[in-house]
């Protein structure tokens, strides 16, 4: 054991040498022969189009589809090769992120379209995934990391997996060089396609918010592949003035409204999507964004409802001790370990917690009865405000909203779940001492 | 002395035939755990109508010069895990049915349940490994998704599939046993929640491990499946077992007969509370 050890120390500065070797600083825009493994490679990324479907991922929006197909047709350079061919989709996912495929399938998460403000942060977007393609960047990091795949192959027995460690590490994602080649090169094509770059750093800077209050504070270090949120918000922003010169400002499309229009009905289905994912701090800045857009239209109150109902014992604010690192990451220790229940009475033992599930139900339900008197049709507000009432210590109040809703809503996907709840309202009415 | 060195030569051979004969029933237990609900074990209460989502399969291949093939043939282990569980859960005496990619993205909204389940599962599967006991208790719920995903797919419970396989070329093994690395070997592992759809509580997670050889999981991956889900399996308690009742199954088809009427109760229990009071 003492030998094997001696053997991967002298090995490390050896693998150190390798791994500054990365997939180069700079990506290919012509034509690129493909070598016979990468032909797999690229079967393999056509058979991800269908590993998405399989797996119940992609969002299935004709209007959105259509929309990206428009917006990053405009962006896409000309293919040089026959096997790019760009196609764009959406995945339901709450994460803020894109990815694009060498063969040129570009992913939007559904998360990321409800977090954007406008058509050009959305062309960014696209404009930044079409240029990892358009460099053929899969390909490349593919290239570097194979060589050091057969580097590792040689020496990896010898470092007893020390090698498959820093493998790891410069395989995960581009380079930093290749993510900033293609955001400069990103905004010169969104310029050419008529978009404003200006809304570029904006855009990097809603990827960087974290209303969870989870997110760990992290600096750009030598070893990082991908360059730090606030850094390339601050390099892009650098590069906008030789990037504007010459150019008209007021001239280049935004497109807020119509935009926002458009990802209205995402937005309101990734309120539902943070709130099963147990992210309702989100959920709820979502929501009441959604309530402001719509100038309190009742869909949206009913999202701010279900929000801050799921809320529950938690803050809608973290305190300043919770937003430090340390405390992240007992945080996250906390819901490693705890189911969500578990979580809920640990801190609804604290009057606190107790003081601060009162509050926010207080909030869900005032949320549901301005969208009922907006529209008394609005069928989900009862089912809201059921659980509201529930959670309240109010079965019967709660009951009779459950009732309301079912019969407005007969063949409601969660029936049977509502039906339980009634269920268990009616155990306890039965065990009596219910007075609402 | 030539006798006594063989009677401990005998029995030198005899203790090393013992501790390999417990060396290899110890490893043969550790490749099928199952871990279940005390309603399960008391057999009590068990989802009869079975649907099979559609597994999540990680391919890991380690070879001496890495192809990428992965990716298809995580798919074809996906596909024939979904048809070995559904033929031995049908040999145990359950109605089983695998839910389809194409069924699933053809039903409006059921991609969206099912993602959403999944996601769930996923998420208290993070903390079932590490205190599977704690099912028993029923710790682990997937909540109102598996009670939406059963509703939809007209079943008592979803069987929700993890495979994990790992193909390490004949070169990389030798490699790895002269030099001493940790697993050297491939293997398939396929585990399984059984997730109930009345209240989503997780029922069951069994575990199936085989080992294999990287040839057999990329040429014969049928066989392998089958194996490890056999493995798994292999605690299940079958349908055909004592069962005093079905409570979930029970309760279901009370349902579809319109027999459980939740909504009347509540406003009979609302009436008479309302009678009494008015008495007084």
């Amino acid at each position: 054991m003492k030998h094997a050890r001696m053997i991967a120390l002298t090995a490390l500065p050896l693998l150190a040498c390798i791994a500054p070797a990365r997939a180069g600083g700079e990506g290919f825009y012509g034509p690129l022969e493909l070598k016979d493994s990468e032909l797999q490679l690229m079967k393999n990324a056509d058979a991800a189009e269908d590993q998405f479907v399989r797996h119940s991922y992609r969002y299935d929006s004709p209007e959105l589809e259509a929309a990206l197909k428009r917006i990053g047709g405009a962006l896409a350079p000309k293919p040089t090769d026959s096997y790019i061919r760009y196609r764009f989709f959406v995945v339901r996912d709450i994460e803020t992120n894109a990815f694009a495929l060498p063969d040129g399938q570009v992913y939007v998460n559904s998360g990321l379209l409800a977090a954007l403000e406008n058509e050009a942060q959305l062309a960014g977007v696209l404009a930044h995934e079409v240029h990892h393609t358009a460099g053929h960047h899969g390909i490349l990091s593919y290239r570097s990391a194979r060589h050091k795949a057969i580097t590792g192959a040689i020496i990896g027995p010898l470092t007893l997996g020390v090698g498959d460690y820093f493998l790891e590490m410069s395989v995960f994602g581009y380079s930093r060089d290749l993510e900033e080649e293609a955001d400069r090169l990103g905004l010169k094509r969104m310029l050419v396609a008529g978009y404003d770059p200006r809304q570029v750093p904006r855009m990097l800077q809603i990827l960087a918010q974290d209303p969870e209050g989870e997110t760990l504070e992290m600096k750009a270090s030598k070893w990082s592949t991908h360059p730090a949120l606030m850094a390339r918000v601050d390099y892009t922003q650098a590069m906008l003035p030789g990037v504007m010169l010459g150019h008209k400002a007021d001239a280049l499309k935004v497109n807020g409204s119509g935009y926002r229009v458009l990802v209205r009905r995402v937005s309101l289905d990734t309120v539902q999507d943070l709130i099963a994912a147990d992210q309702p701090r989100t959920a709820v800045t979502l929501a009441q964004r959604l309530v402001k857009e719509d100038g309190g239209g009742p869909a949206a109150l009913v999202a701010l409802g279900d929000a801050r109902s799921a809320l529950g014992p938690v803050a809608l604010l973290g305190s300043e001790a919770e937003l430090t690192n340390k405390q992240k990451m007992k945080t996250l220790r906390l819901k490693a370990y705890l189911t969500r229940s578990e979580r809920e009475a640990t801190l609804l033992e604290t009057p606190e917690g107790r003081e601060t599930l009162r509050k926010n139900l207080d909030v869900a339900r005032q949320a549901y009865q301005r969208a009922l008197a907006i529209d008394g049709s609005i069928a989900e507000a009862h089912r809201g405000l059921g659980y509201v009432y529930k959670r309240a210590g109010r079965p019967i109040d709660a009951g009779k909203e459950f009732v309301i809703y079912l019969q407005a809503r007969p063949q409601a996907p969660d029936k049977q779940v509502i039906l339980g709840e009634m269920k268990a309202i009616n155990a306890t009415l039965k065990k009596g001492g219910a007075k609402r | 002395m030539t006798h006594a060195r063989s009677t401990r030569h005998r029995r030198t051979t005899a203790t090393l035939a013992v501790a390999l004969m417990v060396g290899t029933l110890a490893t043969a237990v550790a490749y099928a755990k199952a871990f279940m609900s005390n309603g399960i074990r008391a057999k009590a209460s068990r989802p009869a109508r079975l649907v099979v989502l559609p597994p999540h399969a990680e391919f890991i291949k380690d070879k001496m010069i890495m192809t990428d093939q992965m990716l298809s043939e995580a798919a074809t282990l996906e596909r024939e895990a979904a048809q070995a569980l559904k033929t031995q859960l049908e040999a145990k005496g359950y109605k089983v049915r695998v839910a389809t990619p194409q069924e699933i993205s053809k039903t409006p909204g059921l991609a969206a349940v099912v993602k959403k389940a999944n996601d769930r599962y996923e998420e208290e599967w993070s903390k079932l490994v590490y205190r599977p006991k704690k099912i028993r208790e029923h710790r682990y719920t997937v909540g109102p998704e598996a009670v939406k995903l059963c509703a939809m797919l007209r079943a008592d419970g979803v069987v929700v599939t993890r495979i994990v396989a790992v193909g390490v070329s004949k070169g990389k093994a030798t490699m790895r046993a002269i030099f001493g690395s940790s697993a050297p070997h491939s293997y398939a592992r396929v585990d399984f929640g059984l997730v109930e759809g009345r209240q989503g509580f997780i029922e069951g997670y069994f575990i199936g491990f085989e080992n294999t050889s990287l040839s057999q999981l990329t040429k014969k991956p049928a066989y392998v499946m089958s194996q490890a889900s056999e493995n798994a399996l292999k605690r299940y308690p079958g349908a055909d077992e004592e069962l005093p009742l079905l409570e979930v199954t029970a309760e279901a088809a009370q349902d579809d007969e319109g027999g459980a009427d939740p909504v009347g109760d509540f406003e009979a229990l609302l009436n008479k509370s309302a009678g009494a009071q008015g008495q007084k």
